[in-house]
């Protein structure tokens, strides 16, 4: 090396650490004009250290930055022969930071490293396509068709789910990967006599009032199953609806309580209710295992899970053959189609969504539907589609049964994306599926047992302090009244299973609720509840407290539009 | 074959997917996302079909919509990302090509390369097979080939290593005689 070539070292070093003397800045100048080869070194020298920046400022930070360029200005300490074992360790996914930091360097200080670099992967890529079924071509056509129409399907919720960015993390990264546990292949059992339908009223008012007592007990504590059960029960049916039908061995003990085990539902709605809190809905025929009280696994079928206490006591986990679903997000779709594919959605709060056998997981908005392909090792955004959990959806929802022109509303049809109910029918919608309310709410004074005319009028406070508390709201197109038919009053009714606790239709204490139940209020509104008298609108409260019944007259003047319906859930 | 249209895309994808997906794999995108953003390009292409010059290359013009999609997960935050690490793909993007009147584009015949690959294959010795299996089929890492066949992680990497050779090998060999003949 000659002295020119270790000055201009020494100034370019200088130079790159921002500590170059003017004079020596203009001395560099000189030797760079009198050396085109000076000059080409240090353009090239100014290039990598400009990118070495942005590289260190967008994720190495500071230390790994001045290593890089200290070791860039040291003529490199790593050697090229090191590049073929780098890049071997490229393809087996073994790279170390370091090492992938060597590799990044060699190859910035050798195009011809580039290449290789870039000639392996595509050998690699090339092989897999040719060895892994799932990477065929017939697959890659197939999943991309369903992408195209996915993708371009003229729906709503899937414009809403496009315009979100979708997030992918490896497994290992901080996200939660949750191992599956091999279950024995169940074999076809002959099928059991069909049993009687329970009423679910004799369900809930008996068993699920023990659960619900576990639940104010404290979930942190071991399940305590109802005297009379088996001890090893760590979940119970706490409603049914339909006619509801096991398999032969693939029944709970007294179609009721459950072990640790597999089961099959061959019809039917039940509700589960484990331990910790959680309840989950399975829709038959479904195969499920329930593996005990914070973990549920679903083999085929339609289930709905709300985590409800479970999510503050230790999570839930539920799982399937192709996905399984994080200890985030309160309310959860899954239709289980056995090993080959899972279509799982969060309806309320976000999720982290693991595929654990193609190893990475993501993060899952609410309402965005996705499906997990194993056959095509893939995870594709699908349309949203909640007509697939109606069933599943009013029974988690607590919504016994209605008559009239009565709508249950799908999750994800809220007053904001669907503004009006349709011509003709009374809708009703989950507003808030479980909160603890601040302070009293003010609620419209309604006698149970007697139909009332309805008008603005005196109210109640509602001590509601530390009560868990569901809020309904039903509501109709007052305006154009469709509603009645030749003059004749139309009725429509809900029935919950819950008690119901307060009854709100006056303008301004829907108003003061509104917040509290996270609504959107008058603003998008255009006009809700009823104020003046005489509009021949009447409601019911039953005796029981759990039924709420219209009559919907439409005489002129304002008529009624919104109720808002509270439930105690404890 | 005539330029693309709605009605005959299938083809174009059939015939120049696996040297997209190849590419996209060249710009250190990771392993399970390379078909994602394939398919994106392929998306991407179909939705602006009337913007393609038919004199143009079809494959290179993908190619630049895979690679723009490619640099957009640059922007990403880190744990959205699809690739490796962004200063690799720095590299690998810059060294790459996408215009048909450069050098030819390494994955260019993804198809021949893929038939060549599927034969030579065949000619694999069983163990060797195995091994390609386990690693490619399966997605075993080198610990777990190890482990399964009491070997030590060194020497699968090393014999999965000489396995790759060999079939490269075998592969340029059998472009290089369809050529001349």
């Amino acid at each position: 090396m000659t002295t020119d070539d270790s000055q201009f070292q020494k100034w370019v070093g200088d130079l790159l650490d921002g500590e170059l003397e003017a004079a020596d800045r203009d001395a560099l100048a000189r030797l760079c004009e009198a050396r085109p080869d000076l000059a080409r070194r240090l353009r090239d020298e100014l290039e990598l250290a400009e990118m070495i920046r942005q590289i260190a400022r967008d994720e190495w930070g500071e230390a790994a930055f001045s290593e890089e360029l200290g070791q860039r200005l040291r003529g490199g300490t790593i050697g090229v022969d090191e590049a073929p074992e780098l890049i071997q360790r490229l393809l087996d996914g073994d790279l170390t930071d370091e090492q992938l930091r060597s590799l990044v360097t060699l190859c910035w200080r050798d195009g011809a490293i580039a290449a290789e670099v870039r000639a392996a992967l595509i050998q690699d890529d090339l092989l897999h396509q040719v060895v892994a079924g799932a990477r065929s071509e017939a697959a890659f056509v197939e999943a991309l068709e369903t992408r195209m129409w996915a993708e371009q399907a003229e729906d709503q919720f899937v414009s809403s789910v496009a315009s979100k960015i979708v997030s992918m993390t490896p497994a290992g990264t901080g996200t939660v990967s949750i191992p599956l546990v091999p279950v024995a292949e169940t074999p076809v059992r002959p099928r059991r006599e069909r049993l009687p339908v329970t009423s679910i009223i004799a369900l809930a008012g008996g068993w699920a009032a023990a659960a619900a007592a576990v639940v104010l007990l404290g979930m942190a504590i071991q399940f305590q199953p109802k005297p009379g059960a088996p001890m090893e029960s760590v979940a119970e049916v706490t409603r049914v609806r339909d006619d509801v039908r096991w398999q032969v061995e693939g029944a709970p003990v007294e179609d009721r309580y459950f072990a640790p085990g597999r089961y099959a539902l061959e019809s039917g709605v039940i509700t589960v209710t484990f331990g910790s809190g959680a309840e989950m809905t399975v829709e038959g025929p479904a195969e499920f295992e329930v593996r005990g009280e914070r973990e549920a696994f679903v083999h085929s079928g339609v289930a709905v899970l709300a985590k409800n206490d479970a999510v503050a006591n230790g999570g839930f986990t539920l799982g399937t053959d192709a996905l399984d679903l994080g200890e985030s997000g309160e309310t959860i779709g899954l239709v289980a189609n056995g090993a080959a594919s899972a279509e799982a959605v969060v309806f309320d709060g976000e999720s982290e969504i693991c595929l654990p056998r193609l190893g990475f997981c993501r993060e899952l908005f609410a309402l965005e539907p996705v499906r997990a392909d194993l056959r095509r090792e893939k995870l594709f955004d699908i349309p949203y589609n909640p007509g697939v959990f109606a069933k599943a959806w009013q029974a988690n929802a607590g919504i016994q049964g209605n008559t009239g022109p009565l709508r249950v509303a799908l999750p994800g049809e809220t007053p904001l994306t669907d503004p009006q109910p349709k011509a003709g029918e009374v809708r009703l919608s989950v507003e808030k599926i479980r909160f603890v309310a601040a302070g009293e709410i003010e609620v419209d004074t309604l006698e149970p047992g007697q139909f009332a005319q309805v008008s603005a009028g005196d109210g109640r406070k509602l001590d509601s302090s530390g009560r868990q508390l569901r809020s309904y709201l039903l509501e109709w197109d007052a305006a154009t009244g469709t509603l009645t038919k030749d003059g004749e009053p139309v009725e429509a009714s809900v029935t919950f299973d819950h008690e119901i606790v307060g009854v709100i239709y006056s303008p301004e204490r829907l108003a003061d609720s509104d917040d509290l139940v996270g609504a959107a209020g008058d603003g998008l509104l255009a006009a809700r509840g009823q104020s003046a008298p005489g509009s021949g609108d009447q409601i019911l409260l039953s005796d029981d407290r759990r039924t709420v019944n219209l009559k919907l007259s439409g005489d002129g003047g304002d008529r009624l539009d919104h109720v808002r319906v509270l439930v105690a859930l404890n | 074959m005539s330029g693309p249209t709605p009605e005959n895309y299938v083809q174009f994808v059939r015939q120049y997917h696996a040297g997209l997906r190849a590419f996209v794999r060249s710009l250190g995108v990771l392993p399970m996302w390379v078909d994602d953003i394939a398919q994106e390009a392929f998306i991407v292409a179909y939705e602006r079909l009337d913007e393609f010059d038919e004199s143009r290359d079809f494959g290179a013009w993908v190619r630049g919509i895979a690679r723009n999609l490619v640099i957009n997960e640059r922007r990403k935050d880190a744990r959205r990302k699809r690739i490796l690490a962004d200063n690799l793909t720095d590299i690998l993007v810059r060294t790459s090509s996408v215009q048909e009147d450069e050098d030819e584009e390494l994955g260019d015949y993804g198809t021949a390369r893929l038939a060549a690959l599927r034969d030579c294959l065949t000619q694999l010795p069983e163990k060797s097979r195995d091994l390609i299996k386990a690693r490619y089929e399966k997605d075993e890492a080198a610990p777990d080939i190890a482990d399964r066949l009491q070997m030590k992680a060194p020497a699968v990497r090393k014999a999965l290593e000489r396995v790759r050779d060999a079939l490269k090998r075998c592969m340029e060999e059998k472009l290089r005689c369809v050529a001349e003949v």
